[in-house]
């Protein structure tokens, strides 16, 4: 072959190269527009399932919330306001000045409840007090029942959350105490604020009999588990469960700052 | 004429690093990375004077093929540190790095052209350029392709080098058989006046990408 030949053949050879890797582009291009609007398919779905799975998160909440005023009138309220029309039933002429203050103080206890459970419920409340002086007001009134000892210890400086993150926390942290107190049979309750890598983490720790496995592995909801994983999820947070027959339970939430 | 080419390229550098320059606080790290490659070619390419008191400046050569490897292994991390190949990638930048020094201490010695050094560089380029192909089919964004700096970079990246690799290797056949090697040099600088109004481009849709990002 001689050179001009040889030169002739590279440069041949060279133009074959860049047109087979013109070649590859083009397939490459079809194939990433494909794959784009694959993507942009997927997104489009994952987007919906989680508006509806927020939606349906704030149903179940809204539920969980009608489901406590409706027990917390019919288990406190209720029974006050039978035991004072009781009282005002049995007055006579001879008791009826400590009937009347016996009746007094009844509906005081019943304001009292009614009061309680209304700054309880209400978001505004929380948002206006925070979480922490809203969990010291929750843990005042546990210990002021006498049915268990509740303590409460707070780490957090300076870091915050959103205000409706706080809100579906706080609810998260009531279902837990509720399920403490009629199921755990415990003496001591300890709940425990604090940071976990860049994340508010609330500890709820009991010293009570634990939780069943069926209610653990997700199978049975009697205890407003899956609520309280879906409204964690809601916010982007965590939610963790520890129990045994010995050391009793302990709930982690946690919910990333703002 | 190959002279007159040469100047022009010379002429597109210094404009593509003055955009670079203006465009600067709006470019990704990775396309900053880049400008600073174009202006390292730069002085490389202008550099002779600097190596007078040499036998020759083929040491700057060899020296072009260290950095440029870690230049390049720099850029194409910022994109591919979340790929599943990215492990073997960096060992494979450990290994032609090795390579690259290990030609310059035992094999070809700083007045020699390192020609393995540099076939070893665009290798590793091609390589990471394919690597980055396919991470993008993986991980497609939203950005319209024709739009897509990043695309723009890889393709013309991954073309120029790839011919580049193939120009580099023949000459040194052909100079061996005394042939004039013209033609090859002249491709290789059309190639050059191709690839880098392209990474110019990129510049110019990156910053506008950004800018496109912070109004969402």
């Amino acid at each position: 072959m001689n050179p001009e030949t040889e030169i002739l053949t590279i440069v041949i050879s060279v133009l074959v190269l860049i047109f087979i890797m013109s070649l590859f582009i083009v397939l490459f291009i079809i194939r990433y527009k494909h794959r784009q609007e694959e993507h942009e398919k997927e997104k489009a779905f994952l987007e919906a399932q989680k508006t509806f799975e927020v939606t349906k998160a704030q149903l179940e909440i809204s539920e969980d919330i009608m489901k406590n005023i409706s027990l917390e009138i019919h288990d406190n309220v209720g029974q006050l306001l039978s035991l004072a029309k009781i009282s005002i039933q049995s007055v006579s002429e001879e008791n009826y000045k400590t009937q009347a203050a016996h009746t007094t103080e009844i509906i005081t206890r019943a304001i009292g409840v009614l009061r309680h459970l209304s700054k309880s419920l209400n978001g505004n409340f929380i948002r206006e007090n925070g979480l922490i002086e809203s969990l010291e007001r929750e843990v005042k009134a546990i210990n002021g029942t006498g049915k268990l000892r509740c303590e409460f210890e707070c780490d957090l400086h300076e870091k915050n959350i959103s205000d409706n993150n706080e809100v579906i926390l706080f609810r998260c942290i009531q279902e837990a105490i509720n399920n403490c107190i009629k199921h755990a049979e415990a003496k001591v309750l300890k709940i425990k604020i604090g940071v976990n890598k860049d994340m508010l983490q609330v500890s709820v720790k009991d010293n009570g009999k634990g939780i069943p496995s069926e209610f653990l592995d997700g199978h049975d909801d009697g205890l407003g588990m899956r609520s309280m994983r879906d409204r964690m999820k809601m916010i982007q947070g965590n939610f963790m469960i520890h129990s045994s027959q010995q050391t009793g339970t302990e709930l982690i939430f946690q919910v990333p700052f703002v | 004429m190959l002279h007159l080419i040469a100047d022009i390229i010379t002429g597109i550098y210094i404009f593509i690093v003055l955009i670079g320059f203006l465009l600067y606080k709006k470019l990704d790290a990775m396309f900053k990375i880049i400008l600073w490659i174009i202006v390292y070619i730069n002085i490389h390419e202008n550099q002779s004077f600097l190596f007078q008191f040499l036998e020759n400046s083929q040491v700057a050569a060899h020296l072009f093929c260290v950095v440029m490897t870690t230049l390049f292994f720099l850029v194409f991390r910022t994109l591919l540190k979340t790929s599943k190949m990215w492990h073997y990638l960096k060992v494979l930048f450990l290994i032609a790095l090795i390579a690259i020094i290990g030609n310059s201490l035992f094999l070809q010695d700083i007045h020699t052209l390192p020609t393995i050094s540099i076939n070893i560089f665009q290798l590793f380029v091609v390589i990471n350029a394919c690597t980055l192909f396919l991470h993008l089919l993986n991980e497609p964004n939203s950005i319209p392709i024709f739009r897509d700096a990043v695309f723009w970079f890889n393709t013309s990246t991954f073309i120029y080098y790839s011919t580049s690799y193939f120009i580099f290797t023949i000459p040194y056949y052909l100079i061996s058989k005394h042939i004039n090697v013209n033609t090859l040099g002249g491709i290789n600088m059309t190639m050059c006046l191709i690839y880098y109004p392209i990474i110019g481009y990129t510049f110019y849709l990156n910053a506008n990408r950004l800018k496109y990002e912070s109004r969402n």
